[in-house]
């Protein structure tokens, strides 16, 4: 009898933990804190950064499907599976520039291959938003919602 | 005569009673488990409501800024806020919120506003009953409090209109350098409705107004339905909503019903083992021994030879102290009714039994050979010349003369026993032989195993030889005779009185004749009931 009792509330716990947003991602796989030769930035640092230099190179590493979920604003566009020396060298050739890395969150990946491709082509000044749309999205900053070319 | 409950009537009801409390506590106790648990149940609920709802608010918001940023996708509105074109602004604005009307998802949007950089409202639509400049202006309040820190974070909560409760959000137009601002309202009701369908109950949404408090309505309990009450706070921490939760908690209800049922079955049935323990050992400690205290009571009123009967020690301590006490009592009752019982019975003079003890014996015997037909002797003994000692020695000597002939009595008869050898290991003990003093010098002796006139004559020669020994009392030489009437029972009178009155005969005829003895049989017929009393009864003291 007392079990039917816990049974019910075990099942109405457990509803609260399927219900809960945290759960749902939480198959993906958390990419590193950090990677040798990249920093890892936080969305405010980026916007500072963004700040001083109007120039700032940004990566959205993102393939298309991520891209028009919206993008954060003067992002360059390109995926990673699409990022070599020769891509790079299109958006900056001084590899003494800063460059800033993002893709949709700490659990895609695609900004960190990005990363570890513009250091294997010898860009000194790598920056990793680790956190990536997700992060500025949630942190309420401004971004661009995708408008299909006509 | 009132009438009194006994000692196990009222110690029964008093055990009763106590177990009938230890029932109704379970029950009380299964009651607040019930309502502890149905408590628990609503803070689950509650807690589960408000998990949902911030999570789909948030769902809506993220939905608003992505409206909102969408919005500002399509029109190049730094440009038209830079020309203060008000008129164009307010056109685009209407136009774009109707086609917004259309969204899916969880927005319906209610209200759209245009601020400048300072947050100076350039246009605004609203499609609820409220102004839309007057809806949520909470929000560019709040903006312009935080401008100093930042202008181009995104804003939102929920908040008040005049009549209704919005979800309103406020975004950065012209991205990273804002030139002004939207902002968006919705209603927040979708969003919230949308926790009916995943937590599978009704919910009620109620706008918590100024005008109109919500106050929760109580528990239906009897119709198991358990409410639960969530309130939402605003951006500005005012409460603005109520969720109400109803739940069908008929199987939870009945579960904890079963279980208290449960707990009180086995609580009576505890209850009543402890009840019939405690009956069992009242019973064996108290009760019982203070009925055979009472039984014994009764037993030695109704016949005083179960005095001096002990009552076995059982029970509780106080009892065992009463019983021994009444054992006590009881014996030493005894040996005083013992003591008394036997000077009532005895010749004080020659420690012989005395006259009412032979009147008791013959009646028993009688009975008693009336069952067995046994038959019997009575001999009835007179001292000759007992008067003229008395006369001339005095009565001190006359007394010690009576106590040496009551020992030869005794002593022949012991000797008459032993000659005849009429006793064997199987002669009833009652059947003794009995002598006694009726009084004066007369004496009388029955013989319950003598049946034959020669036994009996052996008898009487020996006790006639024994008295008539001459004996010196205080210097005085003393002869004195015996003469002695035999009566047989049945043979010469079936009953006392008439076996007493042959014997009596007889003994006079022995008295007259000088002869020592004479059996009533040698008396030929007895003489008839003359009616007379002294005939009738024993022999009278003669002097």
């Amino acid at each position: 009898m007392h079990q039917k009792v816990i049974n019910t509330l075990l099942i109405v716990l457990m509803g609260t933990v399927l219900i809960h947003p945290a759960s749902a991602s939480s198959k993906k796989e958390l990419q590193p804190e950090s990677t040798p030769g990249a920093v890892t930035i936080l969305a405010e640092q980026m916007l500072g950064m963004m700040e001083k230099d109007q120039s700032l190179v940004v990566v959205d590493a993102r393939v298309l499907k991520g891209r028009k979920k919206g993008y954060i604003e003067n992002s360059i566009h390109l995926p990673d599976i699409e990022t070599n020396c020769d891509s790079l060298a299109k958006i900056e050739t001084n590899v003494d520039k800063p460059m800033v890395f993002y893709c949709s969150s700490n659990t895609c990946g695609r900004s960190l291959n990005a990363v570890k491709k513009a250091i294997s082509c010898g860009y000194k000044q790598v920056y990793w938003f680790r956190g990536g749309f997700k992060e500025w999205k949630a942190k309420g900053y401004p971004y661009k919602a995708w408008i299909a070319k006509k | 005569m009132i009438h009194r409950p006994s000692m196990r009537w009222t110690l029964s009801i008093v055990v009763i009673l106590m177990g009938s409390l230890a029932i109704s506590l379970s029950y009380f106790v299964g009651e607040i488990y019930i309502d502890t648990s149905l408590k628990h149940e609503r803070a689950t609920i509650e807690s589960i409501t408000k998990k949902q709802s911030d999570y789909n608010l948030k769902k809506l918001h993220s939905e608003l800024v992505d409206l909102g940023f969408g919005l500002q996708s399509e029109t190049d509105y730094p440009t038209l806020i830079n020309k203060i074109d008000k008129i164009s602004m307010r056109g685009l604005l209407e136009k774009q919120f109707e086609r917004s009307l259309s969204e899916e998802n969880l927005v319906r949007l209610q209200h759209l506003a245009l601020f400048d950089k300072e947050l100076n409202t350039l246009a605004a639509v609203s499609n609820s009953n409220d102004a839309a400049d007057r809806i949520c202006n909470v929000i560019p309040n709040l903006a312009r409090e935080r401008a100093q820190l930042n202008t181009i974070r995104t804003i939102g909560g929920l908040c008040k209109g005049p009549s209704s409760v919005y979800y309103s959000i406020l975004i950065p137009v012209g991205g990273l350098k804002p030139v002004g601002y939207f902002q968006l309202s919705s209603d927040p009701a979708i969003a919230l409705e949308r926790i009916s369908e995943i937590l599978n109950v009704p919910i009620k949404i109620t706008p918590i107004l100024d005008t109109n408090r919500f106050f929760a309505s109580r528990d239906t309990l009897q119709q198991k339905i358990l409410t639960s009450h969530t309130k939402l706070a605003s951006i500005s921490d005012k409460e603005v909503l109520e969720l109400e939760v109803a739940q069908d908690i008929t199987p939870l209800v009945d579960s904890l019903s079963d279980t208290r049922n449960q707990l009180l079955v086995a609580s009576a049935i505890v209850t009543v083992f402890a009840v019939i323990f405690a009956l069992y050992w009242l019973q064996k400690s108290t009760i019982k021994p203070i009925r055979d205290l009472a039984d014994t009571l009764r037993r030695v009123r109704r016949d005083r030879n179960f005095l001096g009967e002990e009552v076995k020690l059982a029970g509780s301590l106080e009892i065992r102290e009463l019983t021994k006490d009444f054992n006590t009592m009881t014996t030493q009752l005894n040996v005083m009714y013992q003591a008394m019982d036997q000077l009532a019975h005895t010749d004080t003079l020659t420690k012989l039994p005395n006259r009412l003890e032979l009147q008791e014996r013959l009646r028993l015997m009688i009975r008693q050979s009336v069952n067995r037909d046994a038959p019997f002797a009575l001999f009835l003994i007179d001292l000759d010349r007992f008067k003229n000692v008395n006369d001339t020695l005095g009565h001190e000597v006359g007394d010690l003369l009576l106590q040496e002939v009551a020992k030869r009595l005794s002593r022949s008869i012991r000797e008459t026993d032993v000659l005849l050898q009429i006793r064997s290991p199987s002669t009833p003990s009652d059947a003794t032989d009995l002598i006694a003093r009726l009084g004066g010098d007369e004496f009388a002796a029955l013989f319950p195993l003598v049946t034959t006139r020669e036994q009996a004559v052996i008898i009487a020669n020996n006790i006639v030889n024994s008295v008539s020994q001459p004996l010196e009392i205080n210097g005085h030489k003393i002869n004195v005779g015996a003469s002695i009437g035999i009566a047989f029972y049945p043979e010469n009178g079936d009953n006392e009185r008439e076996l007493l009155r042959n014997a009596d005969a007889a003994m006079y005829d022995a008295k007259r004749k000088r002869k020592g003895y004479t059996i009533s049989n040698d008396l030929g017929l007895p003489q008839p009931a003359s009616g007379n009393a002294e005939i009738t009864t024993l022999p009278r003291f003669k002097h």
